[in-house]
This record gives structure tokens, C-alpha cells and sequence, in this order.
């Protein structure tokens, strides 16, 4: 009976210490909306993760040598497209929190300030294809699935068995190492990967600076603001071609503008 | 003598205003010569801190067309 008890315990602790075992990957992280390629700025990212959450980060001025406050253009022959206003990095950066127990993610982005989206995990119904190439050491294996107007591939390893990825980007039955649209204007790469890994950084909720409005807002919100902005766009396009010339203004697409659609 | 003086005073303000004229249509005639079709011209999506604001037509030089994408932000 004595033996059993410690048995257990001991059991109980190996769990939870495999529950709190922590994992850094890094990434390379480029949006390049509406450029049919890979050409937007190349920013750097990291998961962070263990068994019950994860925590993503991307174009937060600490992990670039430089910060990008000014205009930036992105090219890639056909289509340009101006960020004006410090929207390349900024301090706490573009972050994703996962929590499985609460099946929810919790997001910011930069949209005229920083905006607090919350929302119930978004499902992806990732089809598992046959496929594997190598991504590091691993042998990485082949998904598609569709996510806010975009097809995606995602390409993720059976030896972390953990269903977080890049991004908003989950679901698999492993770790995502590799992910991009069909049209490579989201596209996230492979730097590499600690598991276990020693850092220090807790997997927590979203950093903000304390100015910020606390309130989060619902993915219908967003879709509104998004929808708002293209049609505001659309509006100024009318007015500079009347007062300008040129071609008359089509109305732009969801997808040409931004990475999510809806 | 100070007749003679006005006169000139005249005449001095006459020819300034003559080559004022003169360039700024020098300056239009240059202008004009080198209009570029707008249609030519490659549109640039603007996002200003993350919001798409519309389309501006590519300038010559990349300065400019910062300068243009700015000002659409302000």
C-alpha cells in the first residue's frame, strides 16, 4: 500500500513535470498581402509552448537589430504596397496566446493602435496528406487545410506531440515547423527548435503596455473594422481618381488587402 | 533728374516681372513636357499603422511617393 502510494506520487510528479516541460522554436515570419509572394518585410518570431498553452511573438522591436518605424515598401515587381506608421515592429509585438483547457486564443495586431482580439479557437479542418520532407533533423509531414479565405500548408513533426503552430496556425497532431498560403503571402519558415528548452519567459497572457484600452474585443468586431476599412479605402480611391484621373477604382479585394478574410 | 530716376525705377521693376514671367513659363512648358500618363503609373496600396487607407500612383522617385503615402496618412 506504502509502495503504491509513493509509486503514484512519483508517477503524478513525472507527469507534471512533462506537462510543464517547455519549448522554444523560432521563425521566420513574412506578410506580404496582396504581393502573390513572399516579399513583404523578413521579421523574426518565436513559440513559445509546453503541454497546455503556447504563446507566439513576431515583430516586436527586441528581436530585430533595428527598429522599423518608418515607411516601408514592399515589392516584388508587380504589386507595392507603403506601411506608413511604425506598423513593421513595435514593443511587445504581434502575439498569439493558446490555451487548451479554455480552447480559446487570445491576439493583438496593430489596426490604427493595437487592437485585443479574443475568440474561441478557430477550427481547421487540416486534411493530413502523404507527403514529408526534411525541416531541420525532423522529417515533417504535409497538411492543408483552409483558414480565412487562404489555403494553407503546414508541414509538422510527430515527435512533439503538441497541436501548436505558428501564428494563429493549430490543430495538427504535432508541432508546426513550416506554414504558407497558396499564394506564399503568409509565409512561415523553420530557424529552429529548443525542447526543453531553459529560458526563463513564461507562457502568459498577452503583454500591453499599461496605456492601452483593457478591453478585448470579438472576432465579429475585427471583421466589422476590417470591413469598415476597405470600404473607407474604396471611398478615398473614388475621390483621387476623380481629382487625379486614372483607372476607375475596382473595389479591392478582401484577400489583396489583408491576411485574414472573412 | 528725379523724373529721370523714377523712370528707371520702373522700367527696373518691369524687367523683373518680364523674366518672372518668362521662367514661370519656362517652368510650365518643362512641366508639361515631362507629364507622364497616370495611367502608366503603378498603384501603390497604402496601410497606415496597419489599416489598408486606398491607392496612390507611383511618383519617380521613391521619396515622393513616401512623401505621398504620408500625407494620405495624416
Amino acid at each position: 500500500m506504502k509502495y503504491s502510494l509513493i509509486l503514484s506520487i512519483l508517477i503524478f510528479c513525472n507527469l507534471n513535470m512533462w506537462s510543464q516541460e517547455k519549448g522554444i522554436v523560432y521563425y521566420g515570419h513574412i506578410e506580404s498581402p496582396g504581393m502573390r509572394s513572399a516579399s513583404g518585410p523578413d521579421l523574426n518570431a518565436y513559440l513559445l509552448f509546453n503541454n497546455d498553452k503556447s504563446y507566439y511573438v513576431t515583430a516586436k522591436d527586441s528581436l530585430e537589430n533595428t527598429v522599423k518605424n518608418e515607411a516601408v515598401i514592399s515589392n516584388d515587381g508587380e504589386q507595392k504596397a507603403i506601411f506608413v506608421g511604425g506598423s513593421t515592429t513595435f514593443r511587445f509585438g504581434k502575439q498569439v496566446y493558446y490555451n487548451r483547457a479554455k480552447d480559446s486564443l487570445w491576439w493583438n495586431q496593430r489596426f490604427r493602435g493595437n487592437i485585443y482580439i479574443s475568440e474561441k479557437r478557430p477550427v481547421i479542418n487540416w486534411k493530413l496528406e502523404n507527403e514529408t520532407k526534411k525541416i531541420g533533423n525532423f522529417i515533417a509531414h504535409k497538411a492543408t487545410g483552409y483558414f480565412r479565405g487562404r489555403n494553407y500548408t503546414a508541414w509538422y513533426i510527430l515527435e512533439i506531440p503538441v497541436p501548436y503552430g505558428p501564428w494563429k496556425l493549430q490543430g495538427l497532431p504535432g508541432l508546426i515547423l513550416e506554414a504558407y498560403d497558396d499564394r506564399k503571402e503568409m509565409f512561415l519558415y523553420f530557424k529552429s527548435l529548443e525542447y526543453p528548452t531553459k529560458t526563463k519567459e513564461g507562457i502568459t497572457q498577452l503583454k500591453r503596455p499599461k496605456s492601452d484600452p483593457k478591453g478585448w474585443q470579438t472576432i465579429k468586431d475585427f471583421e466589422t473594422m476590417l470591413r469598415k476599412s476597405l470600404e473607407k479605402a474604396y471611398n478615398n480611391n473614388i475621390i483621387m481618381s476623380e481629382k487625379y484621373g486614372g483607372q476607375k477604382p475596382e473595389k479591392p479585394n478582401f484577400s489583396d488587402i489583408y491576411i485574414e478574410s472573412f | 533728374m528725379t523724373l529721370r530716376f523714377k523712370t528707371l525705377e520702373i522700367m527696373k521693376t518691369f524687367l523683373v516681372a518680364l523674366i518672372t514671367m518668362l521662367s514661370f513659363n519656362s517652368f510650365a512648358l518643362n512641366n508639361s513636357s515631362e507629364k507622364v500618363d497616370i495611367k502608366e503609373r503603378q498603384l501603390i496600396h497604402v496601410y497606415c499603422d496597419g489599416v489598408y487607407a486606398g491607392d496612390i500612383y507611383a511618383m519617380d522617385d521613391i521619396a515622393d511617393t513616401i512623401e505621398m503615402a504620408q500625407a494620405m496618412c495624416e
